[in-house]
């Protein structure tokens, strides 16, 4: 017995979401079609992270005002090929007290799981291949966005194992920080990808695409960083934190902890985790373009010219591939601006501040969305009354955060003030002035000096002054 | 030297005097000091960062391409040694090892040797008969050049030394020599006509002559005649 | 486009996962690591997963591996890995009859299970079509909060309560206040300890070798400069032939002698002999002349 089924009026008053079903249609692709495709998308992945191995290079080198690799190849494009032969022909390693079956288990866990994400991603509209129409996506469920969040989780394994089985602590700290890491911020991308959920009406990557595009505002497709800025703000975060990299790059911070989890590893088993960590990259990289940049299609004016000619098909690789790309950058930006935070500011960073913010924030998407949706009522002026209690509650709660913060602030400042005058004695061993500071001055000496006696006539040796004497005759 | 410390000594005690103002310190000053930076400023403040490291992208990048570009070295740049000669071809080195007591990393070695009239090779009574310069132990500070008496020593512009042995890098005499010109003989020879030492040291002797060109001319026929007698 | 029978493909990934996830069972039996046996239940799990998701349960399958391979198989791990299960348990019981009794219990379990199931009466197929018409997502998400709505929300309270009962169970009340940095390092300074870093064997060594100690500037030896496994050894040596020209600690103006034995950091043999000699004392240490070395003295006629 459920309320709707009780009250049919508000079944057939109110609108249900029930289109999470995928919007692609994979009815025309035989399974070999199905093989090449995997293939082609394999082929991508592998020409991506090579490039961007050479293309951080290169950014960075710019941003810290030197030129990058640029011996081998023009440009230095051949950089990467030249590292990836040296680290084929580098000894490989095992430690003694490891464990073999993970030790090797562990990178090839990270390295296959970090292409499965790539099945469910979008890249561009139908097209015709070989004689069947598909498209250019591998494959799509109701429920794909979660396929890329349990395939993370997997392979938090991988780098936990891989810790753990080098035998020796410095890997086992890096690889047990990084899994923390990993799972942490695990649920805050979750939390941000709700509201995204809660805007598309389903969580199949295809379907996600086509609602950002049919929302439009004075013809212009909404795309969902716009309303919702804030759960684009929290997955940009949580993404650099899921893959490790700086400034959340704790679990191999050279500084403090050798190599952090692949500290053991040498040749192509650090290879692999090389390349496990770029092709993450990639993935979420992929995952923010769908959900939140409108996936393949192509950017407003772009989208209407000839008739939506540049909208389809294999045009949509192209958009696809440089908003991708346009967030790599935004990568090796941030790799290139921010320090390392320290391990409790990241936690308390994604625990204390990311989780519950996106708790309020899923809330108040929840309310406008039912707004929207006629939950509470029909008429125009619902939705902005809505928007307008939701606007009272978010201003409180900058106020009373403002005033705390204030408060803090105040009491800091308070702490930091030297008074005027200290007695430079009172820890126990003495202590200079501050600038502007002022002694207490010790009992002046001159009022303990006893008087000084001159003894009349030769005394019985010269020695009976004692030094106290001596002293007081020079101050007295 | 009074009007030197004069003007240091007024400065010095109204430093001492003057209070340490917190505006120098700079961080403890709400009113004077610094300004505080405006809305948009405080806003962006966070990621200000971003900003100069997008900024530094576009700025020339200074560094050198070594081996396509190089830069030319400085006039008096301390680079591989080299022994002089004379403008008739006569080696300047007169043998007399003062370069390799000023050494302070003792890489010079000099053994010196007679000039006879049948080989001589400096104007003089000696010649560096042994001249070694050990460059794993070089400075290039140039202290034998300040040394040297007779300007034999000097230093060249040339830097590129580096090799995969360690025996090469004992440079022999014959490999600091200066070239010859071509107006120059090779030694031994004797001197110009007429001329001493002195004169060969006060730069008066601008080339060879006639007689010392046929010495050499009948010295090298000699050796080539023994050569052929002698294969 | 649903097929109503079970096609080849799904027949064949069956095989396939049924394989995997009983040999996961198997190894999770009987591995020799605890580890292992985690890593063979974390397959078996992630291969359930993929079963259900091949039955078009994708949600179902896709929060299988999310939340127990993901998170709770990860906790498992965790633990194993850093609180260590060794396998030299012993096997030895702690609980009398324990074998006995589980082995019974377990079979009355298996029993009870049976007939309960036999006694189920299956309704008829309706078809995947019919239950998940508009998407299996909004199938699942009618039953959570319409039809078993009650039953979930108590299951919620229920995790929360346990989660806030597992955060009573762990806190520690504190009965003193938190120790400061500033107290901390004004402790530390007071106590007298040694607080900054030693210098390092060879800041003021007088020669090369680790075994011979540095001299202070009134021609003791420095015992800290010495490694205290040389000096538990024995095998420091003398440092006589360093000692600074001039250096003395006698106080009658004589030039200082040969250290005596027993002034050198304590071991039980130095290799030190009675007269103070060094035993392995072989020293040529005038850095020889290379090739370019010298200048030629007295060589050649000058």
């Amino acid at each position: 017995m459920s309320l709707l089924t009780a009250y049919p009026e508000i079944a057939a008053s109110v609108p249900l979401l029930t289109e999470d079903l995928p919007a692609a249609d994979f009815s025309d692709t035989p399974w070999w079609l199905s093989l090449i495709k995997s293939s082609m998308l394999f082929t991508y992945v592998m020409i991506s992270v090579v490039l961007v191995i050479w293309f951080e290079r290169r950014v960075i080198g710019q941003m810290q005002q030197r030129p990058g690799p640029n011996r081998i190849g023009p440009l230095g494009i051949l950089q990467t090929a030249a590292d990836g032969i040296k680290l084929f022909f580098k000894e490989d390693v095992t430690p003694k007290g490891a464990d073999k079956l993970m030790f090797y288990a562990a990178p090839l866990i990270v390295a296959s799981l970090a292409f499965v994400s790539f099945a469910i991603i979008p890249m561009g509209g139908d097209v015709e291949m070989f004689g069947h129409t598909t498209p250019l996506q591998l494959t799509d469920t109701p429920v794909a966005v979660l396929l890329v969040l349990a395939v993370a989780g997997v392979s938090a394994y991988g780098f936990v194992l891989a810790g753990w089985s080098s035998g020796s602590t410095y890997p086992l700290l890096g690889g047990l920080r990084s899994t923390a890491q990993v799972i942490s911020y695990e649920i805050a991308m979750g939390l941000s990808l709700v509201a995204v959920f809660l805007y598309a009406g389903s969580m199949s990557t295809s379907q996600i695409v086509e609602a950002q595009q049919q929302s439009t505002v004075l013809g212009i497709p909404l795309w969902y960083v716009v309303p919702l800025f804030f759960s684009f703000v929290v997955y940009v975060i949580t993404m650099i934190g899921e893959t490790n990299r700086l400034p959340f790059d704790l679990a191999e911070g050279e500084g403090e902890l050798g190599g952090g989890f692949h500290t053991e590893y040498s040749s192509m088993k650090f290879g692999m985790f090389f390349l496990g960590e770029y092709i993450n990259m990639f993935t979420v990289s992929a995952l923010a373009t769908t959900l939140f940049m409108g996936g393949w299609h192509a950017p407003w004016p772009l989208n209407v010219v000839f008739d939506g000619a540049l909208d389809q098909g294999w045009w949509g690789l192209l958009w696809f591939t440089l908003k991708m790309w346009s967030f790599i950058f935004f990568y090796v930006w941030v790799r290139g601006s921010l320090p390392r935070v320290r391990y409790d500011q990241f936690m308390a960073l994604g625990w204390k501040i990311l989780i519950p913010l996106s708790l309020v924030w899923v809330v108040a998407v929840m309310l406008i969305r039912s707004a929207q949706e006629g939950y509470f009522g029909d008429g125009r002026w619902v939705t902005v009354l809505t928007l307008g209690g939701i606007g009272v509650f978010v201003l409180a709660g900058i106020l009373v955060w403002d005033r705390y913060a204030q408060r803090r602030l105040a009491a800091r400042e308070e702490a930091r003030e030297v008074p005027e005058e200290i007695d430079p004695f009172a820890d126990g061993y003495p202590v200079p002035p501050m600038p502007g500071q002022r002694l207490v001055e010790p009992q002046p000496a001159v009022e303990q000096a006893r008087p000084v006696t001159v003894p009349a006539g030769p005394t019985d040796g010269d020695d009976s002054t004692s030094p106290n004497d001596d002293d007081k005759e020079r101050r007295g | 030297m009074a009007d030197h410390t004069e003007p240091e000594n007024a400065h010095e005690p109204a430093r001492r005097d003057e209070p340490a103002s917190p505006a120098r310190r700079g961080d403890v000053d709400p009113a004077g000091g610094k300004k505080e930076p405006g809305v948009l400023g405080q806003l962006f403040a966070p990621v200000a960062g971003f900003g100069v490291t997008f900024a530094t992208m576009f700025r020339k990048v200074p560094t050198q391409e070594y081996p396509e570009e190089k830069r030319p070295t400085a006039t008096r740049y301390h680079g591989r040694h080299q022994l002089n000669r004379h403008p008739d071809g006569l080696e300047k080195c007169v043998g007399c090892e003062l370069c390799a007591w000023a050494c302070p990393a003792d890489a010079i070695y000099v053994e010196g040797a007679d000039n006879t009239d049948e080989a001589r090779f400096s104007p003089g009574e000696r010649y560096g008969r042994v001249y070694q310069i050990n460059y794993l132990r070089c400075i290039f500070c140039g202290l034998c050049i300040e040394a040297c008496p007779t300007r034999a020593l000097t230093m060249t512009n040339e830097y590129e030394l580096a090799d995969s042995e360690r025996a090469p890098l004992i440079y022999e005499k014959h490999q600091l020599l200066a070239p010859l010109r071509p107006d120059m003989l090779t030694p031994p020879f004797p001197m110009a006509e007429g001329m001493e030492e002195r004169d060969y040291y006060q730069g008066k002797v601008t080339g060879s002559t006639q007689g010392q060109q046929d010495y050499v001319e009948a010295r090298d026929a000699e050796r080539e005649a023994d050569a052929e007698v002698g294969s | 486009m649903t097929p109503d029978r079970i096609d080849g493909m799904e027949v064949g990934l069956f095989w396939l996962l049924a394989v995997v996830a009983v040999a996961g069972a198997l190894g999770l039996l009987f591995a020799r690591k605890a580890v292992h046996a985690a890593m063979a239940m974390a397959t078996t799990m992630i291969s359930l997963g993929v079963i259900y998701i091949v039955q078009r349960a994708e949600f179902v399958g896709i929060i299988q591996v999310f939340v127990y391979s993901g998170a709770v198989m990860m906790l498992f791990l965790f633990v194993v890995m850093l609180v260590g299960v060794d396998a030299s348990d012993s096997t030895v019981e702690t609980l009398r009859g324990q074998r006995l009794w589980a082995f019974l219990l377990g079979a009355l379990f298996v029993a009870a299970a049976a007939i309960g199931l036999a006694r189920v009466s299956w309704p008829d197929a309706v078809g995947l079509e019919a239950v998940q018409s508009e998407g299996s997502v909004t199938a699942l998400a009618r039953e959570i909060f319409e039809r078993q709505v009650l039953t979930f929300e108590t299951l919620g309270a229920l995790l929360v309560i346990a989660v806030m009962g597992a955060m009573v169970l762990a806190h520690r009340e504190r009965l003193t206040p938190r120790r400061t940095q500033r107290e901390v390092s004004r402790e530390k300074l007071r106590s007298g300890q040694w607080l900054s870093g030693k210098p390092n064997p060879g800041v003021y060594a007088r020669h090369n070798a680790a075994d011979t100690p540095a001299l202070a500037p009134d021609g003791s030896p420095v015992e800290e400069s010495v490694p205290r496994v040389l000096v538990a050894r024995g095998q420091v040596t003398s440092p006589t032939e360093y000692r600074l020209a001039g250096a003395t600690a006698r106080p009658d103006g004589q030039p200082p002698g040969d250290l005596a034995p027993e002034d050198l950091p304590t071991g039980e043999n130095a290799a030190v002999d009675q007269q103070g000699h060094d035993l392995d004392a072989d020293d040529a240490d005038d850095p020889g002349d290379g090739a370019a070395g010298t200048t030629s003295t007295g060589r050649g006629e000058h």
